[in-house]
């Protein structure tokens, strides 16, 4: 029997979403929490944050993943049930930004996760930081095109 | 790969991190092994390395007996991004840009230190219109940065309503930067020498009128956490740093400034406007998390009484001297940050790019001070210590981490905050009260 | 009191053994000799009420590795540096931990980006360096980002 969608799924039961900040400077971090406050409210879609990535269907990601975060995101990673999608948020986890050149840094996440899983379904929101509303659209194209 | 979770390693065969550099995903739980002194008995708490509330990876090390900590440690690793050594490969002219990026809320704060430096090193002043730019930037940053420190630590304490209220008035701050600058925390306005850009003069009405009304909400919310005797019953005498102690460990910020110690870079070591405006530096004698909270609150509104005077006395004029080279020599700039006072030495040897950058931003002193601010302190209380100095995990490095004697994980960040929160459910409970509270109702 | 005046009154307590140098009114740099750091450290605390450490820089120098601890006064204006340099290969520097708990975390920090070890450190454990990384120090001058990524065999393709 074909596994559901993640749209699908999202339907039913709405995305929930795991948030790993991988060594970045916050302020996508502080973009995503806003998403939460009043004035953009996410939950309204049904989108909520969850305390583990077991219980999540979509792992939002910012920051270029320090070389102390590079396992435990993909120990992160590989707790998701599937399916499962990674939405990088900001230019650093995108294609690590003003950290390119850095010796402490092991990123981007896609190239992290890809390690561990090849075929891990991965959405681009770059921005710095991208505002509120492109989180949203970003997870909401994600959502439209696993439909 | 099936469809189940892809297995993981067993505890079994997770090894603790040693320095020599065995490392595995897991062993990121243990890697800070408890001390061959650790009494048998004590065990340590894990907070970390990802939760849910966007805090950054963070490891700190937690060793409880019963109920009490009896030590502390912090593992710095997991947010090292070697912002100094990438500055010292960019032009004087491009390194404001990337330190905007040290940290989210401490844009401003970084890139016009830097500058502060730069000009130290120069031994010049920048304009007048720039100086007031810089300042109003800066506070600006002060107060969105405060409001969103007062919404974690009501979320700290289960006070949901403080944090969205807190977050909701946070917004307009970051639509009036937004106006002025282009962008809602970036501004890339600081520049040695002065500022890029100027500031509109038609969007100062509209600036004014969100200032207004943050400052009537701030004043409201104020009135209620003086009058909560829950908040009252708990963050009194809890988290305290003594005098002494604040100094011993170069404690600034308003994390030094709620323990009667009044150092303020602003007014100490003035630079860009404060000088020629009239404001307070805040201060509280008590010590304690209550007090920390008030001194920010009051501050906030200290701030925006800067703002409207610099609004007011904005002068015309240049906004940069033009400056097109940095000779040999060293220098020293210093910065108000919200969290503390920001240090930055440079080093020039005469070419575009600095021989040498130094970066310390006030969280890396402050959250030391846990040391001295959590011994002592219950499982319960320990959270919202912590975040009492409010801790800037970018600027600094940030992990945390509570692992018993024997390696085993014997609480998480979850536990620790629901933890804190239950202190507070009771004591609400005690005072006959709802544990949060009463603002005005959020649409 | 000012940078002038510091100066004053350090050269009058240590003589040769300090060269100092007054920048500007608020900033004074004082050189000593690795030997000399707690005395020199010990008068300040003892004749500047407020002073606290600000932060350190260590820096590598073409001879020698340089810490410059820079001591802020709670309410006033003065940053003092005090600049100490440590011959390489093996440079060692006095702990000033023992004396004040504001040291401790910037000399691990300092180790780990630079390579100067500090004498009497009661924990003198890695800070921000990850476990896994090897033992290179990012902020010498010798250190090259992209040649040690690929020793480690991390390549960055986009």
């Amino acid at each position: 029997m074909k596994k559901p969608s993640l749209f699908t799924r999202a339907l039913q039961r709405s995305p929930w979403v795991f948030h790993v900040g991988t060594s970045g400077c916050n302020n996508c971090d502080i973009e995503i929490a806003d998403c939460l406050t009043p004035r953009f409210d996410v939950e309204r879609f049904g989108i909520r944050l969850v305390g583990s990535p077991r219980h999540a269907d979509v792992m939002l990601i910012s920051g270029p993943v320090s070389r102390a975060c590079r396992e435990p995101l993909q120990q992160a990673w590989l707790e998701m049930p599937r399916p499962r999608a990674a939405v990088l948020v900001g230019v650093c986890a995108c294609s690590m930004g003003s950290y390119k050149d850095a010796y402490s840094v092991t990123g981007p996440p896609d190239k992290v996760l890809r390690e561990v899983d090849p075929e891990a379904v991965v959405v681009y929101v770059p921005g710095c930081p991208p505002k509120p509303e492109t989180i949203v659209m970003g997870v909401v194209k994600l959502l439209e095109a696993l439909a | 790969m099936n469809d189940s979770s892809t297995e993981l390693p067993s505890a079994a065969t997770r090894r603790p991190a040693t320095d020599e550099g065995t490392h595995t995903g897991a062993a990121a739980a243990a890697s800070i092994e408890p001390k061959a002194t650790d009494p048998v008995g004590r065990s340590v708490v894990q907070i970390g390395p990802f939760h849910p509330l966007l805090e950054e990876p963070v490891g700190f090390a937690l060793t409880v007996e019963g109920e009490r900590v009896v030590a502390i440690d912090a593992r710095m690793d997991y947010i090292h991004k070697g912002i100094e050594r990438l500055a010292q490969q960019r032009t004087y002219d491009m390194i404001p840009i990337l330190l905007e990026r040290i940290c989210g809320i401490c844009s401003v704060t970084h890139s016009v230190c830097f500058c502060n430096a730069v000009e130290d090193l120069l031994g010049v002043e920048v304009p007048p219109r720039a100086r007031y730019i810089r300042t109003i930037i800066g506070e600006l940053e002060r107060v969105h940065s405060h409001l969103l420190w007062v919404g974690l630590a009501g979320h700290f304490i289960g006070y949901n309503t403080v944090f969205m209220w807190a977050w909701k008035y946070r917004e307009p701050v970051c639509d009036v930067f937004e106006m002025l600058t282009g962008h809602r925390q970036n501004s890339a306005l600081p520049m040695v020498g002065g500022v890029r850009r100027d500031i509109q003069a038609q969007h100062l009405p509209a600036a004014r009128k969100v200032l207004d009304e943050v400052d009537e909400k701030v004043q409201m919310l104020t009135a209620a956490v003086l009058d909560d005797p829950v908040l009252a019953a708990r963050l009194k005498g809890v988290g305290v740093l003594t005098p002494q102690q604040v100094v011993d460990y170069g404690v600034v910020g308003p994390t030094a400034r709620a323990s009667g110690v009044a150092t303020d870079v602003r007014r100490d070591d003035p630079y860009a406007a404060y000088a020629e405006l009239d404001w307070k530096v805040i201060t509280a004698p008590e010590g304690d998390v209550f007090a920390k909270a008030v001194v920010r609150l009051l501050e906030l509104r200290e701030s925006i009484s800067i703002l409207r005077q610099a609004f007011d006395r904005l002068p015309a004029g240049e906004l940069n001297l033009g400056l097109l080279h940095v000779p040999r020599g060293e220098g020293l700039g210093r910065y108000e940050a919200p969290r503390g006072e920001d240090v930055h030495y440079v080093r020039s040897n005469g070419t575009n790019m600095p021989e040498r950058l130094k970066v310390r931003a006030p969280s890396f002193t402050n959250i030391a001070s846990f040391q001295a601010s959590c011994l002592g302190a219950s499982i319960a209380d320990v959270t919202i210590t912590l975040a009492a100095c409010d801790p800037c995990y970018s600027c600094t490095e940030r992990t945390a981490v509570v692992v018993d004697g024997g390696g085993r994980i014997v609480g998480t960040f979850r536990d620790l905050l629901q933890q804190s929160r239950a202190r507070t459910q009771a004591l609400a409970r005690e005072f006959g009260r709802r544990p949060d509270l009463d603002l005005p109702e959020l649409p | 009191m000012n940078a002038a005046e510091l100066q004053q009154a350090l050269a009058g307590a240590f003589g040769d053994r300090i060269v100092a140098a007054e920048r500007s009114p608020r900033r004074l740099y004082v050189m000593t000799a690795p030997a000399e750091l707690l005395a020199v450290f010990d008068w300040l605390l003892a004749h500047l009420p407020g002073l606290r450490l600000a932060t350190s820089t260590a820096i590598d120098l073409r001879d020698g590795v340089g810490v410059f601890h820079h001591f802020a006064i709670n309410g006033s204006p003065l940053l003092v540096t005090v600049k100490v340099v440590a011959a390489k290969p093996a440079p060692v520097v006095p702990s000033l931990t023992p004396r004040i708990p504001a040291a401790n975390w910037i000399e691990r920090e300092m180790h780990d980006l630079v390579g100067v070890d500090f004498a009497g450190h009661p924990d003198p454990r890695r800070l921000v360096k990850a476990a896994a990384f090897p033992d290179v120090f990012p902020l010498r001058r010798d250190f090259d980002p992209e040649a040690f990524k690929e020793s480690i065999g991390e390549r960055l393709e986009y």
